[in-house]
């Protein structure tokens, strides 16, 4: 931990300063918007149990006329979620506020709330990347043991979807009089690498999103559609450092994961003014705590697509 | 100045009996300098190794120093000695989520049905599911009637598991099933145990079941001491560790 001074975020008096700071890059938060949201009450316990029952066998049972059929057991699963607290905090020095010519508090407010969207997006994502099943894309021609993605692969990766009943996010785009349009069908959610976007656009289904019969559905982070999937794509998605990457597309179906906070303090900003912790009122603190935990709740219902880039 | 926010400095310490075998120690904290004082070898008996010294973010991570009493007469002559070897080795972990994968590299045509797999501790009567196995793809992998199915796992070794049925626990007999090729993934299933597995009783002082609750796990400060450092057996040690507020670089003072 370090205090901002003006040793390191000093004035910029000696040029003409302009006093809006520029634009931040912030990377797309795609992972959460996919689940369904829980919380704790407080006073309570840090941990949620999420029960689910287990299919009856329905095969056929043509009951005799003198007695009834064997009982069965109900079966169920239980699934363990344990939330934690996440957090950062940033001190600036009274000195930055006094000198420094941009609103420096204001934009690292919006800067730690970027960064904690952030923070619990990725926890989600590596439970994605620790606890979901996978499968290979093996039908291209990159000549790499996990190839390109190719629509034969994401036709797998529905498959398993589909054969675990899952069920779809999206509901059917309509198609509109506009020339080049057309609809969109009712799809899963694909969260997928930037850096996978022309392997994307090469599969055989693709619709690019301006291609949609409407636009009022389309997600920031939506590149397209193919079949049954509709392509989500971010900087935060899950890429291994092996050579070559290896790349995470995760399909996800209704009900697949959630993730669970406490009560109304799950996210909390804290921005304690001069003087917080200090004689001279010189330091101010500013920082958030996240009280958060993401849980696969049926993996049936999600499976990870892995892939490498295309060869150029 | 720095002293005033908590969590800027920070300083712990540690006794131990050492068992001169090498140990991993964890911090509360990342350790600026970590000192070692062997109290058993704070003696004026020569070769006796009293302190060791280790500096993070030194050029090697078993570079570090220790005083080494080099003349019993004198009984306070000590030189300084380069541990280069048995040393200190960072061993922080990342932390984030533990994996639940294996890859799959054998399984039998019998009954039951045994998976070799790449080294995961399952428990018996975890929920496995089997993925990247089949025949729709290029080069057909075999198993075709076990990809994307879900098992309850009998645990034979570290690499081996046998399955069963996760819902009658009847075992799976593969003698039938397509022969085994390549490839196949193995995921732990939900973090969760046999289907009504045992419930916790209010008397009981064991849990029957390890839950696996879905948990990111923090970055973990560990050093390990080699035994370069943790002298004999028995030997009585006072760790000082401490993360300084600020280190500033003063660069060339030339």
């Amino acid at each position: 931990m370090t205090v901002t001074t003006t040793a390191g975020y000093g004035s910029m008096s000696d040029s003409w300063a302009h006093r809006a700071l520029l634009q931040r890059s912030k990377p797309r938060c795609i992972h959460n918007i996919l689940g369904r949201a829980f919380s704790l009450p407080q006073k309570n316990t840090d941990a949620m149990i999420f029960r689910r029952q287990e299919n009856l066998n329905s095969d056929p049972v043509v009951l005799p006329q003198d007695s009834d059929p064997a009982p069965e057991q109900v079966l169920k699963f239980d699934i363990a979620v344990t939330v934690q607290e996440f957090g950062k905090v940033v001190l600036l020095g009274r000195k930055v506020l006094l000198v420094v010519e941009d609103d420096t508090a204001v934009e690292t407010a919006d800067n730690l709330s970027q960064c904690m969207h952030t923070m619990l997006d990725k926890v989600t994502r590596d439970v994605f990347d620790s606890s979901v099943a996978s499968i290979s894309c093996l039908n291209g021609t990159n000549g790499n043991a996990i190839t390109e993605l190719t629509q034969t692969d994401v036709n797998r990766a529905i498959a398993y979807l589909d054969i675990n009943n899952t069920e779809k996010m999206t509901p059917t785009i309509d198609g509109s009089s506009r020339f080049g349009t057309g609809p969109v069908e009712s799809a899963f959610w694909v969260t997928a690498h930037v850096a996978l976007k022309p392997d994307i656009r090469a599969l055989d289904a693709f619709l690019p999103t301006a291609q949609y019969g409407s636009q009022e559905a389309v997600l920031q982070a939506e590149f397209g559609a193919t079949d049954e999937a509709r392509w989500l794509t971010s900087t935060l998605v899950k890429v291994s450092s092996a050579n070559p990457p290896v790349y995470n597309n995760t399909f996800v179906g209704a009900n697949a994961f959630g993730y669970v906070g406490i009560d109304d303090v799950s996210t909390e900003m804290i921005l304690k003014p001069l003087g917080f912790n200090d004689y001279l009122n010189r330091f101010q603190s500013m920082g958030f705590t996240a009280w958060f935990a993401a849980g696969i709740l049926d993996d049936s219902h999600i499976v990870t697509l892995l892939s490498t880039k295309a060869a150029a | 100045m720095s002293d005033l926010f908590l969590g800027q400095s920070c300083s712990e310490a540690f006794t131990f009996q050492s068992a001169a075998a090498a140990h991993t120690f964890t911090f509360n904290f990342q350790p600026d300098k970590v000192v070692f004082n062997n109290l058993t070898g704070w003696t004026s008996t020569a070769g006796k190794l009293p302190i060791s010294t280790w500096f993070r973010d030194q050029t090697t991570a078993a570079h570090a120093y220790q005083q080494k009493v080099i003349d019993s007469a004198a009984a306070q002559s000590f030189n300084f000695v380069d541990l280069s070897s048995n040393g200190f080795t960072v061993a922080d972990t990342d932390g984030g989520q533990s994996t639940s994968k294996c890859t799959i590299s054998a399984a039998t045509q019998a009954d039951p049905c045994v998976i070799t797999h790449s080294t995961f501790t399952f428990q018996t009567n975890q929920i496995v599911r089997i993925t990247d196995l089949g025949s729709d793809m290029p080069t057909a992998r075999g198993m075709d009637q076990l990809n994307n199915n879900r098992y309850r796992v009998v645990v034979l070794s570290s690499t081996t598991i046998s399955l069963k049925d996760p819902i009658t626990g009847e075992p799976i007999d593969s003698t039938a099933f397509t022969a085994y090729v390549s490839g196949g993934r193995l995921t732990l299933e939900t973090h969760v145990l046999a289907l009504n597995h045992p419930q916790v009783t209010p008397y009981s002082n064991t849990n029957p079941y390890d839950p696996n609750a879905f948990q990111y796990d923090p970055i973990s400060y560990q050093l390990t001491a080699g035994t370069g450092v943790m002298g004999t057996d028995n030997d009585l040690f006072f760790i000082e560790s401490y993360k300084f507020g600020q280190i500033t670089a003063l660069g060339d003072l030339a």
